[in-house]
């Protein structure tokens, strides 16, 4: 027997280095591009150059033509395939049927509308551009607006109002609180499209075994087994038989949690072709044909006491939806309007959402979804309120913010916020850009004819999606642990992590309760032939649902261990700790190597036990988390060119309990470039004819190196009470409070103009001419 | 209409028949099988594709193969030698520099030459030195924090 | 998009009437123009090579001429479409006497759609002005030589 190892100190709460770093700084790692195949096709797809027109004829004998082209199909050929799925249900939802090639007409430009297959990339598209689609243009729409306006073109000749949904929500005594309102502010507050922009496009390989009957396809994708069921649906094919790979994935950001066209196309060709066939998404195509993000006109309405007690709230939101329903597009608004509070006590809430269609690329989750919608509308209403009422802005979110005694509290919209100190974050964000400070240089800034800042935002989120009865598609994640015969681990999460570090915090995690080695732990995800059935990551889930669902399987595995330990030290006062199951009345011990090595050789079990070390565990949260925070943004205006300086930027966010502080501020850093690029660079702009003019990466501005300030991350720490770790999420938390802290820091600057609203991007050019003293 | 290119790739000097107009990129990661520079955007705005040339970062989306005649490419596989990672890897790790990696070995190709100009790059000229790249997951902070622990290990 | 000039020939407005309808001097003097064929009254094929921003390429489409009020007003409808997207426009040309020349003023509507709307937008405006005026310098040049 073995001496007993300790291990001297936990790993969670620790700054750690990934895991999965060394095979990607080497050049090392595979993504869907990187995956060769005997035999293997490329195809390329055409699309429509149109909005809207109805296919009068498609010529591909020119394209067959050309040596090494394989096949050409079109929507004639695929109109059998399932249509791209929507798996969200709202009450009286239209729900067009969404073929995966366009039958007779397309709906926005980039519709797909053949695919050429050939024996090479070059080739493929060389005959690609060789087929030649007769349209007949129709009248399109793009502006969602304009779309519901009366004689508006038809997205969908069926439906002529081109409204996909209505839906209402309402909590407490709305009608009575604005009766009795003292005041009243209302704002028109658009949350522009956007276009996620991963640097990795989408990409698809499928392999089709014309001997075992069985499709894999290598996806880049958030939701490898939501995807594989999906497919088997859309393909026809049995689910045991289909086998989604999701290799390692270059950014995701919500725009790959979903089902697409090209997934299900690549296997009807490469099942017809009988070959492997690979298609990449140029960025071109990216930009057309991926789901945007946002795309909202919201109508809000605020009303208050003169002393700055807010009492009720109305919004009435027009989310562009595009041509089609993506995986989650109409459910995306319905979180908007869950998330509309705030982190405001207020039970008044009144809510009409009007799901309009426009021939416009589909949109749908993008990092925050719905909630950076809400957040910036409710955010920027508070700022509104305080300048009508002539209080201070971080005044009146502290008289306002729910107290931490009452909670769980109840919200207007009907969730159960589990945590929360929302003084906490704020107060600690104004100590450390000494807000005082700031007013007083604001102030003696002004009189010298600058334009100065200070904006804030304290936003909270819904996270950890989700209860299962409140999401599509189950909200569950599920993990397996494994011991090997050495003694190793391997966890198998149903979680999909793609640049979020998950193989390092879940080996921490795993490391912490079975006592060994961070090296000793590999986590693999994403293989639906390796990994128990899962949902995925995205909606800031991966750690606060897959972790909780790791945590109870090693608890599950633990006892198997703590069984077979006292059995092999022939005493029933055993414990494990630090890789060992030791005798507390003898001090003897054995390893988790020799108590792993036990259980596969099974000469001798613990009675009611099989042999092997591995244990799996399903996890269904019984409520989602909230975390919360409070940025501040300090932000001076160039009056010559109406140009943003962002001269400060503070981040203090609570995420819960922290598994790993490095990667935290990485995906705090992340978020707030996402959210900095909503409020000062990007749009995707469509013309009125539904032309994308934003159609590439030279007129789509992501932020650059030097377009990004220092941002100054900090952290409180409230656990949450959903999950044993006390875990929160944190991939959006930087998103969702950036943008109104930039807006509320520009509208502040501004505001000795008279200027008290500026929809996003905040361009140069719309903050001049309001310098100019014209219209935004 | 093929020509015949004679390139030292990370070292090893290969002859190859190219198509004239196949890009260095797809030489690179489809006839070579070094598939660590990426493709993002096939229009050089983004820089996940980036590979030196003799010494010099270039997009090698937008080069074409049989511009890398008789030169030496230089691609992120050929950066550590010996098992041992080149400083900037080291420090993009340590600093969790990356997220979802797409843009990381493009990003190091240019850190790597922007510190071979300047030794010692303030905050401001390491945002400037690789503006030509693109990150999506970082909001560069940890880049920057990389390239200055990168510039501080070379110079000790 | 909207487009608008002014032109001005040193020839009488018939001249110039005359040769902004003679296919021959079209397909000599419209850049890129590689064939113009008549294939119905006041109506043409058309073969265009047209570059803009990073892209170029063969375009294929129709030319008409309606609403002929000679010498001194014809719309030009111009449609055309290729690999790299589509393009539609209307035009009103207006003659008149100016000057011992002939002054010739256009206003359009231009419409492009495909690759080269999401890519060269910006650029468009700047590319029509060039091409319009490229055009009518050539135009210029036959004109001079026959008065």
């Amino acid at each position: 027997m073995a001496t007993t190892i300790t291990k001297p100190e936990t790993l969670v709460g620790k700054r750690i280095r990934r895991k999965e770093d060394p095979r990607l700084i080497t050049g090392t790692a595979t993504y869907v591009d990187d995956i060769q195949m005997p035999g293997m096709h490329h195809a390329c797809i055409v699309r429509s150059p149109h909005a809207a027109a109805r296919i009068k004829g498609i010529h591909v004998k020119a394209a067959l033509e050309l040596p090494g082209v394989t096949a050409v199909f079109t929507g004639a050929d695929t109109k059998d395939v399932g249509p791209v799925p929507c798996g969200a249900s709202l009450p009286g939802l239209r729900v067009p049927h969404h073929h995966i090639l366009a039958v007779d007409r397309v709906y926005f430009v980039g519709h797909p509308v053949a695919v050429v297959v050939a024996t090479d990339r070059y080739i493929a598209r060389d005959a690609a551009d060789r087929i030649e689609v007769d349209y007949e243009v129709l009248p399109a729409v793009a502006d969602p607006e304009k779309a519901i306006a009366a004689g508006a073109p038809a997205v969908h000749p069926e439906w002529p109002d081109n409204v996909a949904f209505h839906f209402h929500q309402e909590g407490g005594e709305v009608d009575k609180a604005f009766a009795e309102a003292e005041v009243v502010v209302k704002e028109r507050i658009t949350s522009q499209r956007l276009i996620p922009t991963s640097i990795e496009t989408r990409g698809v390989v499928a392999d089709w075994n014309t001997g075992d009957k069985s499709l894999t396809i290598y996806s880049s994708s958030q939701i490898p087994h939501l995807l594989r069921t999906l497919l088997a649906m859309m393909l026809g094919l049995p689910e045991h038989h289909t086998r989604v790979v999701v290799p390692e994935v270059g950014g995701g950001f919500g725009s790959k949690l979903n089902v697409y066209a090209e997934e299900a196309l690549m296997g009807f060709v490469a099942m017809k072709i009988g070959k492997p066939v690979k298609w990449i998404e140029s960025r071109r195509e990216n930009y057309l044909c991926t789901i945007h993000g946002r795309g909202h006109v919201d109508y809000f309405e605020l009303a208050a006491r003169k002393d700055g007690t807010m009492v009720g709230l109305k919004l009435k939101l027009i989310q562009d939806l595009g041509a089609y329903h993506q995986l989650l597009t109409p459910a995306i608004p319905t979180l908007s309007v869950l998330m509309m509070p705030g982190l405001y006590r207020f039970k008044n809430i009144r809510a009409d959402i009007a799901g309009v269609f426009t021939n416009c690329v589909p949109t749908d989750a993008y990092r925050g979804a719905g909630r950076p919608e809400a957040t910036h509308g409710i955010e920027r209403m508070v700022d509104i309120l305080a300048a009508e009422l002539k209080m201070d802005p971080a005044e009146i979110r502290l008289k306002n913010f729910i107290q931490p005694e009452e909670f769980p509290f109840s919200t207007g919209t009907g969730l159960i916020y589990d945590s929360g100190n929302y003084d906490l974050p704020l107060k600690k964000a104004m100590e450390i850009v000494d807000y005082k400070g700031l007013r007083k240089q604001q102030n003696d800034s002004r009189k010298q004819g600058r334009l100065m800042g200070v904006g804030i935002s304290s936003y909270g989120e819904i996270c950890a999606f989700g209860p299962s009865p409140a999401t599509p598609a189950g909200g569950w994640e599920c993990a397996t642990v494994r011991v090997d015969p050495q003694g190793k681990v391997t966890v198998g999460t149903g979680a999909s992590p793609h640049g979020q570090g998950e193989e390092t915090t879940f080996a921490q995690i795993a490391a912490d309760e079975l006592g060994v080695d961070l090296d000793d732990v590999l986590v693999v995800h994403g293989d639906t032939a390796v990994v128990p059935y899962g949902i995925g990551t995205f909606g800031s889930r991966g750690t606060a649902v897959g972790g909780p669902a790791l945590y109870y399987a090693l608890q599950k595995l633990k006892e198997k261990i703590t069984k077979f330990g006292a059995m092999l030290l022939d005493s029933e006062s055993v414990s494990y700790s630090g890789g060992c199951c030791t005798c507390s009345k003898t001090g003897k011990s054995v390893t988790l190597g020799e108590i792993a090595g036990a259980s596969y050789r099974a000469m001798k079990l613990p009675e009611g036990e099989a042999p092997g070390l591995e244990a799996t565990y399903f996890w269904e949260p019984p409520n989602f988390t909230f975390p919360f925070g409070a940025h501040v943004a300090v932000t001076e205006i160039d009056r010559e060119t109406g140009k943003v300086k962002v001269a400060r930027y503070v981040a203090v966010d609570d995420c819960g309990r922290i598994v790993n502080p490095l990667l935290v501020d990485g995906q705090v850093h992340g978020g707030v470039a996402q959210g900095l690029g909503q409020a000062l660079y990007e749009q995707a702009v469509y013309d009125d004819s539904g032309q994308l003019l934003s159609g590439e990466l030279t007129d789509y501005a992501i932020p650059k190196a030097t377009m990004m300030p220092w941002i100054e991350s900090h952290h409180t720490e409230t656990p949450s009470p959903v999950n044993p770790l006390g875990v929160k999420g944190v991939g959006e938390a930087g998103t969702i409070g950036c943008s109104p802290a930039l807006v509320n820091s520009v509208v502040d600057a501004l505001s000795p103009l008279g200027v008290r609203h500026i929809d996003m991007p905040l361009t140069p050019e719309k903050i001049w001419n309001l310098l100019q003293g014209g219209q935004q | 209409m093929k020509k015949t290119i004679r390139v030292t790739v990370n070292g090893i000097s290969r002859n190859d028949e190219v198509e004239p107009r196949l890009l260095l990129i797809h030489y690179l990661r489809e006839r070579l099988g070094l598939t660590g520079p990426h493709i993002g955007c096939e229009t050089s705005l983004c820089g996940a594709c980036t590979v030196e040339i003799d010494g010099k970062a270039v997009k090698s989306c937008s080069v074409f193969a049989v511009q890398a005649d008789g030169r030496n490419v230089l691609t992120i596989e050929g950066l550590a030698s010996n098992g041992h990672l080149h400083p900037v890897q080291e420090a993009f790790w340590n600093e969790h520099g990356l997220q979802c990696g797409f843009c990381t070995p493009g990003m190091i190709m240019a850190s790597k030459q922007l510190l071979e100009r300047n030794s010692n790059p303030t905050e401001g000229e390491i945002r400037h030195g690789i503006e030509g790249n693109l990150c999506r997951c970082t909001g560069y902070q940890h880049i920057v924090n990389a390239v200055k622990a990168a510039a501080a290990k070379i110079g000790a | 998009m909207k487009i608008s000039g002014s032109y001005q020939m040193a020839c009488s407005p018939e001249q110039a009437y005359a040769l902004l309808q003679d296919p021959e001097a079209l397909a000599r003097c419209m850049p890129g123009c590689e064939s113009l064929d008549r294939i119905g009254e006041n109506e043409y094929a058309m073969k265009m090579k047209m570059a803009l921003a990073a892209f170029s390429g063969l375009f294929e489409g129709k030319v008409r001429i309606a609403d002929t009020k000679p010498p001194q007003s014809f719309r030009l409808i111009v449609e055309g479409s290729g690999r790299v997207g589509f393009m539609k426009g209307e035009g009103l040309l207006n003659l008149s006497a100016q000057n011992g020349g002939t002054e010739v003023a256009y206003e359009g509507d231009v419409h492009v759609g495909g690759t080269i709307a999401a890519v060269g937008q910006r650029l468009l405006d700047s590319t029509a002005k060039v091409m319009i005026k490229r055009f009518f310098d050539k135009l210029g040049e036959g004109a001079s030589a026959r008065a």
